[in-house]
């Protein structure tokens, strides 16, 4: 199973700092708020878009994602220019699209890890009002170290119902993958507790 | 917060990522896929109550935003949250906590009824006011159009209410359910 969407690669976006892309992404989020000349909107767009080869990026993972964002984007100006005027859906759409590509650029050239060091970072002011850092940064790790576990789990409850001719009742599955989840953070809890973390 | 609160956290994050992964029920007579990650909401909520119930789908959330391809298609990364339908993602943790929120104003009496009008509540209404809203302000689509444009979905939802409900039902009558647990 592939839990992330970063793509390997050695271009000048894949060096640029987590931290220096999410600003430029932010940055990009407001200057196509502050315009309303849809030639502007078409000029930033095009040079987000620009991106993309820059990054050398392989087209099919693109794809994948772009496909599916773009997709309701089409639809939402189809809707536009039926309900309220072609303008204004070239507008809304253009805007859309520019930051939508450059969410996509930063994901598909940042890693998981790069992006959660930038939140540790932005999370560290917090700990003033109480919150600690640390526990955080557990459930996150805990959070995708179980993905795989569950989808496991989820597969061998499945193979055991549909052995038992249960493979058409949703309940006969969800209802044991809850109890042994849940069962489990009971173990995992004490586990973490016994190593001596103290949270 | 005690270890155990955090881990089902995760644990509940990590569920609603797994429905990502995996259609858990398929619409009668049409065949369609439900793509069930709001079934991962309507437990985070009945299971887990409140608080633990909305930080379980902001986590789940931040990991989709960080670039981790849990959303339904394997979809993620920042780009999700800046589309036309975003307002959907954005009412989930808050679908969360209101359902977690009336389980356990209800907890006494809370029966299949009960659960089934709080997943409604919750897990319909919630996400739709929040996902209609953002497609009117955000988008400009005018509500009734994207109202509209929602109805196929609503067969669905039903289906994920019936489950949800009938999940966090049974595990209370076997003394499993995490809200009824003094620990």
């Amino acid at each position: 199973m592939n839990l992330t969407l970063y793509q390997p690669g050695n271009s000048p976006l894949h060096r640029m700092p987590a931290g220096a892309k999410l600003a430029t992404l932010f940055a990009i989020g407001i200057a196509v708020l502050l315009t309303d000349d849809p030639s502007h909107l078409a000029i930033g767009l095009a040079l987000v878009l620009t991106g993309f080869p820059a990054a050398r990026l392989p087209l099919k993972p693109v794809l994948r994602q772009a496909v599916p964002l773009f997709a309701v984007l089409a639809l939402f100006f189809a809707a536009h220019a039926v309900f309220t005027s072609v303008e204004t859906g070239t507008l809304l759409a253009l805007r859309f699209a520019t930051i939508v590509a450059a969410g996509l650029l930063l994901t598909l050239t940042t890693t998981v890890s790069g992006m959660m060091a930038v939140l540790e970072k932005g999370l560290g002011p917090l700990a003033v009002f109480g919150f600690n850092p640390a526990k955080i940064s557990l459930v996150f790790a805990l959070t995708i170290r179980f993905i795989p576990v569950l989808a496991d789990t989820w597969m061998s409850v499945r193979a055991a119902q549909q052995a038992r001719g249960l493979g058409g009742n949703p309940l006969a599955l969800l209802i044991p993958v809850t109890i042994q989840t849940l069962r489990r953070a009971d173990r995992i809890a004490e586990a973490i507790e016994a190593r001596g973390i103290d949270l | 917060m005690s270890t155990r609160d955090l881990v089902l956290i995760a644990l509940l994050a990590a569920i609603t990522a797994v429905l990502g992964l995996f259609p858990a029920l398929t619409l009668p007579l049409t065949g369609v896929p439900v793509t069930a990650q709001t079934l991962g909401v309507m437990l985070a909520g009945s299971l887990l109550g409140a608080r633990r119930g909305g930080l379980a789908l902001v986590v789940f959330l931040v990991l989709v935003a960080l670039g981790l391809p849990l959303l339904a298609g394997g979809r993620g990364g920042a780009a999700v949250f800046a589309g036309v339908t975003a307002g959907f993602l954005f009412s989930w943790p808050v679908a969360a906590f209101a359902i977690g929120w009336m389980t356990e104003k209800s907890w006494s009496r809370y029966d299949l009824k009960h659960a089934i009008l709080i997943n409604v509540a919750g897990g319909i209404l919630v996400v739709y006011a929040g996902g209609l809203a953002w497609m009117s302000a955000v988008a400009g689509i005018p509500l009734d159009k994207a109202l509209f444009g929602s109805l196929p979905f609503i067969p669905g939802d039903a289906l994920k209410v019936a489950a949800a409900s009938a999940v966090a039902v049974t595990l209370k009558r076997y003394h499993q359910h995490p809200l009824g647990q003094t620990v």
